[in-house]
């Protein structure tokens, strides 16, 4: 009595994911298979129901655009700064690198957040 | 039936003097909200504050952050004040509370970048400002990684 509670308590959850906006998991033919398999094919199913709530949830959340702009800010002024000594001292090939992969962090940074936060 | 009234009385008598008694965290909170008010005690009170006792609930890590964010608002006042010398002690100070890849210590790299610009230390300015810039690049990675607000 209790596990058929269970069972139905499951399928009453499995459904009321399904409505939540989720891809309706394909129906379950499972009335033939031992209890201990079946138990295993519902959790299976809850874990693909909450991995896919998940993936929705990320896609719909925003970052935190502030926090990103200024981190990415940071490391292109940074990087100004040390071109700036590097034209100072171009005889310095050492500040001159350090320079070039400033400037490219720069740009990895900005392109990191092109898609979502418009700096 | 004397005895418990006696220490009853005592008992008030003691709580009421330790609440009386300013806590460190008041003393702190005290002298971080003067610090809000920029002028010319500002930096005795930050040395102040330097040494002043923490508040016990305060663990290292906090105490260390705090400290190494003092060593770097008097590395400003230093480089505001035009002694690049004097700046370049405070950030090295600040940076021996340890070297760690958050923005205290990135910033204390900034100020030490500063005042050995100042001093003509192209080289190593340039090298301070590059560490700097790759904590930035680190956390930038980090708050990426990080889980996004409700929409």
């Amino acid at each position: 009595m209790i596990r058929l509670c269970g069972i139905s308590l499951l399928a009453l959850f499995l459904s009321a994911c399904a409505s939540g906006g989720a891809q309706p998991p394909a129906p379950l033919s499972v009335s033939d298979l031992p209890d201990l398999e079946r138990l295993i094919v519902y959790v299976n199913s809850i874990d693909q129901l909450s991995r896919q709530l998940d993936q929705e949830y990320q896609a719909q959340a925003r970052p935190d655009c502030p926090k990103l702009c200024g981190l990415a800010d940071n490391i292109c002024s940074l990087a100004e700064k040390i071109c700036l000594i590097a034209e100072r001292n171009p005889d310095i090939l050492k500040i001159e690198r350090r320079c070039q992969d400033g400037l490219k962090s720069c740009q990895k940074g900005r392109a990191q957040l092109d898609p979502t936060c418009p700096c | 039936m004397k005895l418990s009234w006696v220490a009853i009385v005592l008992g008030l008598g003691l709580t009421v003097f330790s609440c009386a008694r300013p806590s460190p965290s008041d003393n702190w909170l005290e002298q971080a909200r003067l610090l809000n008010q920029p002028g010319p005690q500002t930096r005795p009170q930050l040395e102040r504050l330097l040494t002043a006792p923490l508040p016990p609930a305060w663990s290292a890590q906090d105490a260390r952050w705090v400290r190494k964010d003092i060593h770097f608002r008097l590395a400003c006042l230093d480089l505001d004040a035009k002694n690049p010398k004097a700046a370049l002690a405070r950030a090295e100070a600040g940076l021996a509370l340890g070297q760690e890849r958050d923005l205290f210590t990135a910033n204390l790299l900034i100020a030490r970048a500063q005042a050995l610009e100042n001093l003509h230390r192209d080289l190593e300015a340039a090298e301070a400002y590059h560490q700097a810039l790759q904590i930035n690049e680190i956390l930038l990675a980090q708050a990426l990684a990080e889980p996004r607000t409700k929409p």
